[in-house]
């Protein structure tokens, strides 16, 4: 048996041929956004050159631009990501109740833990490091084609090179990371409710949230609910505005603080939260009586 | 006779509502093929859902020397099941199917499922919501009928499907299938189609079991003879269990009554699971 029929990468490929969405989503983007610019034109007039090495286009620019480049194809379909995972969670242990084939799935030797485990890393593990590769193919073809197509952008296209991609990547892989951390308890959330869910998971998740801040403002006039979830939701909102985005050690992004981050409380809490969601999660894919 | 399902106060109670399941034992041996039998609601799927490990009960439950509440992912390498027909999502592929459960189930034989698919319509290539319900329910039972299995429990395995095919089935489940190490649980509307390769039968009413007995104690057990109605009045008054019109006779039925006492009466006869199924309910009723 190879490792494509292996018992765990099985688990993994159910969820991708069920859910077509999360690697069909930013697959399609990514082919737009290498093939679009294809169709531009730059025929100006005779000799005419774009150069980004030119001396009014500013130093920082020239010669991160391979950077700033891989940087926002990741972006972008990072957040075509984010979007198809938060839907693929919350569907993800209720389309199976829905149709009853969670019926056919316990007939077979896989515990509520792995099922549960394999939905979770697919979407916090599996799908970023997926759309973090196709960034990097996106960004390697874009500059391979714009090379071959546009001549006169030939010059400006030489700070497009592998190792201001793979610097990138470096940096993306940091920041992931954190991600990984800080969300998780978002994504155990969301898996709550898809488990809990009768019908509109996304209901069942948003309106709790809702009503408590809701609640907490009629009754006492505060917003700490809604303070704290816009800190956990959009965590980079405190930063200092100045400090996103500086250039440090020659790369465009800053890293995560991880030192202030892991010396916090906040990401442990995050954690434990979501240890114990995933744990009730587990209990009632295994205990409850969804037929 | 090793015990394969060891069941003991059995019971389930759904919220305040009614009791499904009622203090119920019975035990299964190992090679036996047991047919479940009762009208809808009467507890069956419950009874059934509780030996999957599907849902919480009270009582004790033993399957394969196994807790199937506290063992259940152990437990389910060597049980398979079908607790509903059509419940294989719309969006599988067949050959995706057949690569998952090879992935994840240690004891399923590829090649068997294919050859059982071979003679249907089902194409490799065919998603499930291609599938009518006929083969969608032939799909799964190739999926369950592949994994060697000790104990297959089936819930109206062949429910929706034309006769031919599930004569197929019940052949092949009955001659590749089933050895002296395996065991069947099955339930069905069709207990005629199936009484003759059952070896025990257990019925239930309304949460209870209200026989259980192997089918070859059946004709020792049990009888039937059908009258003119000029002997309806003497054949009454053998106290028969239950009676039943036929073509302007009567048939009665008999527990532990000599077959030799009824023979002056009429045309005496073992009666078939089918028509002891209905001749207890209507003692029941």
């Amino acid at each position: 048996m190879n490792f494509w029929n292996s018992r765990y990468v099985m688990l993994v490929r159910r969820e991708l041929w069920e859910h077509r969405t999360l690697w069909l989503a930013p697959a399609v983007v990514a082919a737009l956004m290498v093939i679009l610019p294809m169709f531009g034109n730059f025929r100006a007039g005779p000799g005419f050159q774009i150069n980004v090495n030119a001396p009014e286009v500013p130093t920082a620019v020239q010669q991160y631009f391979g950077q700033i480049v891989m940087v926002s194809l990741a972006t972008v379909l990072g957040v075509v990501s984010c979007i198809v995972s938060v839907i693929y969670l919350l569907d993800s242990l209720f389309a199976e109740r829905k149709d009853r084939s969670i019926l056919f799935w316990k007939s077979l030797p896989v515990t509520d833990t792995e099922t549960v485990l394999s939905k979770l890393v697919l979407a916090l593990v599996i799908i970023p490091l997926m759309t973090l590769l196709l960034a990097f193919a996106a960004y390697c073809m874009l500059a391979g084609l714009l090379y071959l197509r546009y001549e006169q952008l030939r010059p400006a296209l030489e700070n497009l090179s592998l190792a201001q991609g793979l610097i990138s990547v470096g940096q993306l892989v940091n920041t992931w990371l954190f991600v990984l951390l800080w969300y998780a308890p978002v994504a155990a959330y969301l898996m709550l409710a898809s488990v809990l869910a009768r019908r509109a998971p996304l209901v069942y998740a948003v309106l709790p949230p809702f009503v408590v801040v809701m609640i907490e403002s009629m009754l006492f006039g505060t917003d700490h609910v809604a303070r704290l979830l816009r800190r956990w939701l959009l965590p980079t909102s405190q930063r200092d505005p100045a400090s996103d985005f500086r250039l440090s050690d020659g790369r465009i992004m800053d890293g995560p603080d991880w030192a202030n981050a892991l010396s916090q409380p906040d990401i442990w809490l995050g954690l434990a939260a979501a240890v114990v969601m995933v744990y009730i999660v587990i209990r009632l894919r295994r205990y409850r009586d969804d037929t | 006779m090793t015990a394969i399902i060891e069941a003991r106060g059995l019971s389930k109670r759904y919220g305040r509502g009614k009791q499904a399941v009622d203090g119920v034992n019975f035990t299964v041996g190992a090679g036996r093929i047991v047919g479940l039998i009762g009208r809808n609601g009467a507890g069956k799927t419950t009874v059934i859902k509780s030996v999957l490990g599907l849902t919480p009960y009270e009582g004790e439950l033993s399957v394969l020397g196994r807790d199937p509440t506290t063992e259940r992912g152990a437990l389910m390498r060597e049980v398979s099941f079908i607790a509903d027909v059509a419940v294989l999502p719309k969006w599988l592929q067949v050959k995706d199917a057949l690569d998952y459960v090879q992935g994840v189930h240690p004891a399923f034989n590829r090649e068997r499922a294919e050859a059982f698919l071979a003679a249907t319509d089902v194409k490799l290539k065919h998603k499930v919501k291609q599938l009518s319900k006929g083969m969608v329910t032939q799909l799964h039972l190739a999926l369950v009928m592949a994994i060697r299995a000790r104990l297959l429990v089936l819930d109206e395995p062949t429910l929706g499907l034309d006769l031919l095919v599930r004569r197929r089935f019940y052949d092949t489940l009955v001659n590749d299938y089933m050895d002296e190490e395996r065991t069947i649980l099955v339930t069905t509307h069709q207990v005629e189609e199936i009484e003759h390769l059952l070896t025990d039968v257990i019925f239930i009413e309304q949460g209870r079991i209200v026989l259980d007995t192997p089918t070859d104690q059946i004709a020792g057990r049990y009888a039937q003879v059908i009258v003119t109605n000029d002997q309806l009045p003497a054949a009454r008054a053998m106290k028969p269990f239950s009676e039943r019109p036929l073509f302007g006779r009567t048939v009665l039925f008999f527990e532990n009554v000599p077959p030799e006492q009824l023979a002056t009466l009429g045309e005496v006869g073992t009666p078939s699971i089918a028509d002891l199924f209905v001749a207890r309910m209507q003692e029941a009723a």
